[in-house]
C-alpha cells in the first residue's frame, strides 16, 4: 500500500517538475502579492489632503491650521477663501478634509466662549474622512484646550477616558492581513495542485488507465494527495518565514502547534482539490472552479475584513469554510499566545470538514471506478 | 471581416454557458457578495462591562453603550481577570472598567473609565475604540456638567460636522465604484481566454489560413464583450442605485463614455494576455493576476491611492482599473464634471490604442513550434513501475 | 502548362527536431497531388508550409506565384486549407460556418447563394444545416471542411489528413469529391497515411522522416520497384522469414499479419519452386504472385532508404 502510494505521488511530483509555468508563477506571485501587502497596509492612512478656509485671520486662527498640518494624519494641501471653493476641491477630489474657521475664532477661544469650527469631509472617500474627522477634533481640542485654559495634555489627561489596546497595540492592519494572506498563498496553490491532478489524466486520457490499474482507490487518492501537501507545507513554512522575519508580524505561541494543526488544515483543503478535480472534465475547468471558491473563501473566512461585521446568515455560513477556523487559529497562536484549550473547537471543525471531503471524495471516485 | 469574427464570437459567448455566466450574471452576482460581506463599519460588536460602581451613573453609562449600534453588552464581569480568556476565545472585543467613585465628581477629580481592546482585527478595533472613547468622554462630561452646575467641561471649542456624497461615511458607498472596476475585469478575463480556446482547439489555424487582417481578428474578437461590458456597466449601476442605495448623482453619459473607455483599454490588454498565452490554462492565471487582484487591491479601493510611495503609483497608472475607479467615482458619487476628469479620458485611451497595437504587434499569424508537447510520463503497470 | 507550387530546398526545424529536409516539389495546375507517409513523416509541417501559416527555417516556397514568407496574405487568398484537425467551430451550426466562411473571404450577394447552393449539393449537407458542427459525425465534419476551404473557390485546395479517423465509407466517399474537384482542374494537395489513397492520386510524392523518397505517379512508382511481388504465407513466418533473408532473388520480405510479400527479381514456377525447397521442413499455405501495390512500392523505398543509412 506504501509503496503504491508513493508511486503515485513520485508521478505527480513528476508531473510538476515538467511543468514549467505552474510552479513558477505562484512561487513568485506568492512572494510578490505578501510583499505588496505588506506594503500596502504598513501603510497608515495618513497625508490626507486638507483644505482650509480661515475667516479670522488672528493668531489662534494660524496656530490651529499649525497643529492640524502639524499631524501625520492631515496635510494642509490648500487655502481658499469661501466654502464654494472648499466643495469645489472635494468635488475635484483635491481635498478630503475642509475646515472652516469663523470669523472672531480667536477672540471666542481666548475668552472661553467656545466657538464654532464647521468641518467638512469628503464622504466618496469614506475610510480617509473618517480617519480625517476622528484626528480633527482632537487636534482642536487639545489646541482650545491650550489657547482657553493654557492647559497641556498632562494637565487633564487622567479626566479623558483611558484606552489599551492588547495584542496589536498599535493597531497595524498588516498585523491582521499578513498572516491570513500567507495562509491564502498556501493554501490556494495546494488546493489547485491538487485539483489539477485528476482533471490532468482525464484530459490527457490516462485517466481511464488509472482506473484500470490493480490499485486501490484509497491509494490512488493519497498518493495524488501527497505531492501538493509536501509542496504546500514547504510553502507554509516559507510564507511564515516571510511574515515573522521580513515583514515583522510577532510569532508569540507555540510554533510546533501551529505547524500540527497547519498539516490537517492543508489535508482538509486538499481533500476539496481532489473532489474538484474528479468533478471537473478538463484542467481548465478544475482551475476556474477554484478560482470561484477561491473568492467565496476569501469573503466568509474574514480574510480582509472581520467576519463579526458580516450579516448573520453569512457568519453562521462561515463555520463551514476551513479557511475561517484556519484564520482563527492562525491569528490566536501568533497574536495571542492561544494554547489548543481554547483552538480546539476550531481544530474539531477542520477535521470534521476535512473528513466530510475525503468521504465524498472516495465515493466519487469509486463511482467513477465502478 | 471584423464583422464576420464579431457575429461569431457573438454566437459563441451565446452558446458557451461558462462565458455567458462569466460576462452577464458573473459581476452582479460578485459584487452582491462583496457589497455583503466587504464591509468596515462595525454593527453591535461584543463587549465585556466591569462594573465596580454600580449606581445610577454607572447604569446609565452601560445603558448608553449598549445603545450604540456598533457595540453591544454582551458580559457582565465581576473583575477585570477574566477579559483575558475572553479575548483569546473571541467573545468579547473590549472590556470597559467603570471605576468604583464612577459619577463621583469634584473639581479636582472626574473619575473615567478604563477600556481594554482586543487589536486582533485593528480596523474594527479602531472603531470600537473611537466610539467607546466618546460615549465615555461625553457621558463624564455630562455627569461634571451636572454635578457642579457648570459648563466648565464642555468642550473649549464646538465642532459641527457637514459631510458630502455620503452622510453616514458608509464603506459602502465609498467601495461600490471601485467595485466596479474589478467587475468589469470579468469580460476581459472571458477574453483571454478566447484566443487561447481558438488555439488550443485548432481553429485558429483554419484562421490563419484566411487572409483576415490581425487588426480586424482582433478587434472584432473585442466588439462583443465590449457590448456585454456596457450592459454589466449598466445593470451595475442600477443595482447600486436601487439596491444597494448607492446613488448615482453624475452625467450618465460621461460615466457611459469613462466606462466605454475603460472596458476597452482592459479588454485590449485582455488581448495582449490572449496572444502571449498558449494555453486556456494559462490565460486564466495571468487573467486574474492583471484582472482581478490589482483593482482589489490596487486601485483605491482598499487601499488609498494617496498613501502610496510614488514609484507604485507610478506602476498603477498603467493599470485601467486605476483610472477607471478615480474618474467613475468622481462621477458617480460626486457628480464631477467630465471636463475635470479629461487627464483619465486621455490616459484611458492612450492605453486602448497602445494595447490594441501591441496586441496585433505580437500575434503573428503562424503556428509557431507547431502543437507538438512533449509527453506526459504515463504511469504504467504495476510491475513495470515498482520494479 | 502553369506552375502552381513550386518548393526549392525546403526545410523546417522545431527546435534540435528536424522536420523536414530540403524539400523540392513542383505542382502544376490541375493536380491531384498526395503526399503520402506515415505518422510523423512531415506531411502536416509541409501542408503548413505551402499554407503560409509557418514559415521555413530554409528554403524558399512559391504558392500561385507569391512567395510564402513575405507575401504570406497574398497567398492565402488563392488556397482553400483544412487542417488536419478538425478547424471549425463546435458550437456554430453548419450553416453558420459556412457563413462565416464566406464573410472571411469576402464571399457575398448572388454570389454567396449560389455557392453555398453548388457546396451544400455537392458534398450533402443541406439537411444538417442547422446542426452545430460539433454534432456531426468525423465524415460529415471533414466534408463541412471542405465546403469551407473552397466557398472563395481557391485556385488551389491544401487538405490535411482529410480521411483520417474517418469510416470506410465515407472515406471512398470523401475520394469520389476529390475526383470530382480533380475533374474541374482544381489543383489538389491532400495528404494521407493511406497507401490505397495515393493510387487515386495522379502524382505522389512519398514523405518518409522529412525528405521525399520518391515523387512520380502511381505507376512510375510502382515500377521502381525492381522485379515481382510473390506472397507467401507458412505455418512458421519467422523461421520462413530467416531462412529467406539471404537469398539472392529475393530483394526484399516485407511482413503483413499473417502473410509474407516477398519482393523477387522474378515470379516465373521456376522460382517459386526454389523458393519450396529453401522453406523445407515448414508447412507452406500459400505462395504466389501478386500485383504490386502502392503499400509495397512505399515499404521497399523506405527499407531502401534506411540500408543508405546503414551503409
Amino acid at each position: 500500500m506504501i509503496g503504491h502510494i508513493i508511486t503515485i505521488a513520485w508521478k505527480e511530483l513528476l508531473h510538476l517538475r515538467k511543468d514549467r509555468f505552474l510552479i513558477p508563477v505562484f512561487v513568485i506571485g506568492g512572494i510578490l502579492e505578501l510583499s505588496l501587502i505588506a506594503w500596502a497596509t504598513g501603510q497608515p492612512i495618513d497625508n490626507i489632503p486638507m483644505a482650509v478656509v480661515d475667516l479670522d485671520q488672528s493668531p489662534q486662527s494660524e496656530a490651529l491650521i499649525d497643529a492640524l498640518d502639524a499631524s501625520d494624519t492631515l496635510t494642509h494641501k490648500q487655502t481658499v477663501s469661501s466654502v464654494d471653493k472648499v466643495y469645489d476641491l472635494m468635488q475635484r477630489n483635491d481635498a478630503v478634509l475642509g475646515v472652516v474657521i469663523p470669523e472672531g475664532y480667536g477672540a471666542a477661544v481666548t475668552a472661553g466662549e467656545r466657538p464654532s469650527v464647521r468641518l467638512i469631509s469628503n464622504g466618496a472617500e469614506a475610510v480617509q474622512a473618517t480617519e480625517a474627522e476622528r484626528t480633527a477634533q482632537d487636534i482642536i481640542f487639545r489646541q482650545g484646550m491650550r489657547d482657553a485654559y493654557h492647559m497641556e495634555p498632562a494637565d487633564y489627561e487622567s479626566e479623558l477616558p483611558k484606552v489599551t489596546v492588547k495584542y496589536n497595540e498599535d493597531l497595524k492592519r498588516g498585523w491582521y492581513t499578513l498572516p491570513a494572506e500567507s495562509g491564502f498563498i498556501f493554501y490556494i496553490f495546494t488546493v489547485i495542485l491538487a485539483s489539477l491532478a485528476i482533471s490532468r489524466e482525464r484530459e490527457r486520457g490516462t485517466y481511464e488507465q488509472l482506473l484500470v490499474m490493480p490499485y486501490r482507490s484509497i491509494e490512488v487518492i493519497l498518493g495524488k494527495a501527497l505531492a501538493p501537501m509536501l509542496v504546500g507545507t514547504s510553502l507554509f513554512l516559507a510564507m511564515m518565514g516571510l511574515t515573522v522575519f521580513a515583514f515583522g508580524v510577532p510569532f508569540r505561541g507555540s510554533f510546533i502547534l501551529l505547524l500540527v494543526i497547519a498539516l490537517l488544515y492543508l489535508m482538509a483543503e486538499m481533500n476539496k482539490g481532489v473532489l474538484m478535480s474528479i468533478g471537473s472534465r478538463t484542467q481548465l475547468q478544475a482551475m476556474l472552479l477554484v478560482f470561484v471558491l477561491a473568492i467565496v473563501d476569501m469573503i466568509f473566512s474574514g480574510y480582509a475584513v472581520a467576519v463579526d461585521t458580516m450579516p448573520p446568515a453569512i457568519r453562521t455560513l462561515s463555520n463551514f469554510v476551513p479557511i475561517r477556523h484556519w484564520l482563527i487559529i492562525v491569528r490566536g497562536v501568533m497574536l495571542k499566545d492561544v494554547g489548543l484549550s481554547v483552538l480546539w473547537p476550531h481544530v474539531a471543525a477542520i477535521l470534521a470538514i476535512g473528513v466530510v471531503y475525503a468521504t465524498i471524495t472516495a465515493s466519487q471516485y469509486r463511482r467513477h471506478t465502478d | 471581416m471584423m464583422l464576420a469574427i464579431a457575429r461569431k464570437e457573438f454566437i459563441h459567448i451565446l452558446r458557451d454557458r461558462g462565458t455567458f455566466l462569466l460576462v452577464t450574471i458573473g459581476p452582479l452576482f460578485l459584487m452582491v457578495i462583496f457589497t455583503y460581506t466587504l464591509t468596515t463599519d462595525v454593527k453591535e460588536a461584543p463587549l465585556a462591562v466591569i462594573d465596580l460602581a454600580h449606581n445610577d451613573a454607572s447604569t446609565a453609562l452601560i445603558d448608553r453603550l449598549d445603545a450604540s449600534p456598533k457595540i453591544h453588552v454582551e458580559r457582565h464581569l465581576a473583575s477585570a481577570d477574566e477579559t483575558d480568556n475572553l479575548f483569546k476565545r473571541g467573545e468579547v472585543v473590549a472590556a470597559v472598567v467603570i471605576p468604583a467613585d464612577y459619577g463621583q465628581v469634584s473639581l479636582t477629580r472626574v473619575p473615567q473609565v478604563e477600556a481594554i481592546i482586543d487589536g486582533t482585527e485593528p480596523i474594527s478595533a479602531e472603531t470600537v475604540l473611537t466610539e467607546v472613547y466618546q460615549i465615555a468622554d461625553a457621558h463624564s462630561r455630562e455627569l461634571a456638567g451636572d454635578a457642579l452646575q457648570s459648563d466648565l467641561f464642555e468642550p473649549p471649542i464646538y465642532t459641527t460636522q457637514e459631510r458630502l456624497y455620503n452622510d453616514a461615511l458608509s464603506s459602502k458607498v465609498d467601495f461600490y465604484p471601485g467595485l466596479m472596476g474589478m467587475m468589469l475585469g470579468l469580460p476581459a478575463i472571458a477574453l483571454s481566454l478566447s484566443l487561447a480556446r481558438e488555439r488550443e482547439n485548432g481553429t485558429l489555424e483554419q484562421l490563419m489560413a484566411t487572409p483576415i487582417a490581425k487588426r480586424a481578428l482582433l478587434l472584432g474578437k473585442l466588439w462583443p464583450y465590449l457590448g456585454f461590458g456596457m450592459v454589466d456597466v449598466y445593470a451595475l449601476l442600477a443595482l447600486g442605485q436601487w439596491v444597494y442605495d448607492v446613488p448615482f448623482t453624475g452625467n450618465l453619459l460621461a460615466y457611459s463614455l469613462i466606462a466605454f473607455l475603460f472596458m476597452f483599454a482592459s479588454l485590449g490588454m485582455g488581448l495582449v494576455v490572449s496572444v502571449i498565452a498558449r494555453t486556456q490554462q494559462v490565460a486564466v492565471v495571468i487573467a486574474i493576476l492583471v484582472f482581478f487582484i490589482p483593482p482589489f487591491f490596487m486601485s483605491g479601493t482598499f487601499f488609498p491611492v494617496d498613501a502610496m510611495p510614488q514609484l507604485v503609483q507610478l506602476e498603477m497608472m498603467s493599470l485601467p482599473a486605476t483610472h477607471f475607479v478615480t474618474a467613475g467615482k468622481a462621477i458617480y458619487l460626486q457628480g464631477t464634471a467630465l471636463r475635470e476628469l479629461w487627464l483619465q479620458v486621455v490616459l484611458l485611451t492612450v492605453i486602448s490604442v497602445e494595447m490594441l497595437e501591441v496586441s496585433t504587434f505580437i500575434f503573428r499569424k503562424k503556428v509557431v513550434g507547431g502543437f507538438r508537447r512533449p509527453a506526459p510520463p504515463v504511469l504504467t503497470t504495476k510491475e513495470n513501475a515498482l520494479s | 502548362m502553369e506552375t502552381m507550387i513550386e518548393l526549392q530546398g525546403l526545410s523546417r526545424r522545431f527546435g534540435t527536431v528536424t522536420a523536414l529536409t530540403d524539400i523540392d516539389l513542383t505542382i502544376q495546375k490541375g493536380e491531384l497531388f498526395g503526399i503520402v507517409g506515415p505518422d510523423g513523416a512531415g506531411k502536416s509541417t509541409l501542408l503548413r508550409l505551402i499554407a503560409a501559416v509557418l514559415d521555413p527555417s530554409a528554403g524558399t516556397a512559391h504558392i500561385h506565384g507569391f512567395e510564402s514568407v513575405r507575401e504570406a496574405e497574398q497567398v492565402k487568398h488563392h488556397i482553400g486549407y483544412m487542417p488536419q484537425r478538425f478547424g471549425l467551430y463546435p458550437d456554430l451550426t453548419v450553416a453558420e460556418n459556412l457563413d462565416f466562411a464566406a464573410q472571411l473571404f469576402g464571399v457575398k450577394g448572388a454570389q454567396r447563394t449560389e455557392r453555398l447552393h453548388r457546396l451544400y449539393e455537392f458534398t450533402n449537407l443541406e439537411r444538417f444545416k442547422s446542426r452545430p458542427a460539433g454534432l456531426l459525425s468525423g465524415g460529415m465534419k471533414k466534408k463541412l471542411g471542405l465546403a469551407c476551404a473552397m466557398i472563395h473557390h481557391p485556385a488551389i485546395l491544401l487538405l490535411d489528413e482529410p480521411t483520417t479517423g474517418v469510416d470506410p465509407v465515407a472515406r471512398r466517399n470523401f475520394w469520389d469529391l476529390l475526383s470530382g474537384l480533380h475533374a474541374e482542374g482544381i489543383t489538389t494537395v491532400v495528404s494521407t497515411p493511406y497507401m490505397d489513397e495515393a493510387e487515386r492520386c495522379n502524382r505522389v510524392a512519398f514523405l518518409f522522416k522529412g525528405r521525399v523518397l520518391a515523387c512520380d505517379t502511381p505507376e512510375h512508382i510502382k515500377e521502381k520497384v525492381p522485379g515481382k511481388v510473390v506472397v507467401l504465407e507458412t505455418s512458421d513466418n519467422r523461421r520462413a522469414h530467416q531462412l529467406l533473408e539471404d537469398g539472392i532473388l529475393i530483394l526484399d520480405i516485407q511482413t503483413y499479419g499473417e502473410q509474407l510479400n516477398l519482393v523477387m527479381q522474378s515470379d516465373t514456377p521456376h522460382v517459386l519452386d526454389a523458393i519450396r525447397q529453401r522453406l523445407d521442413g515448414i508447412t507452406i499455405h500459400r505462395l504466389e504472385p501478386a500485383p504490386i501495390r502502392m503499400e509495397e512500392a512505399f515499404i521497399y523505398l523506405v527499407n531502401q532508404a534506411e540500408r543508405e543509412v546503414l551503409a
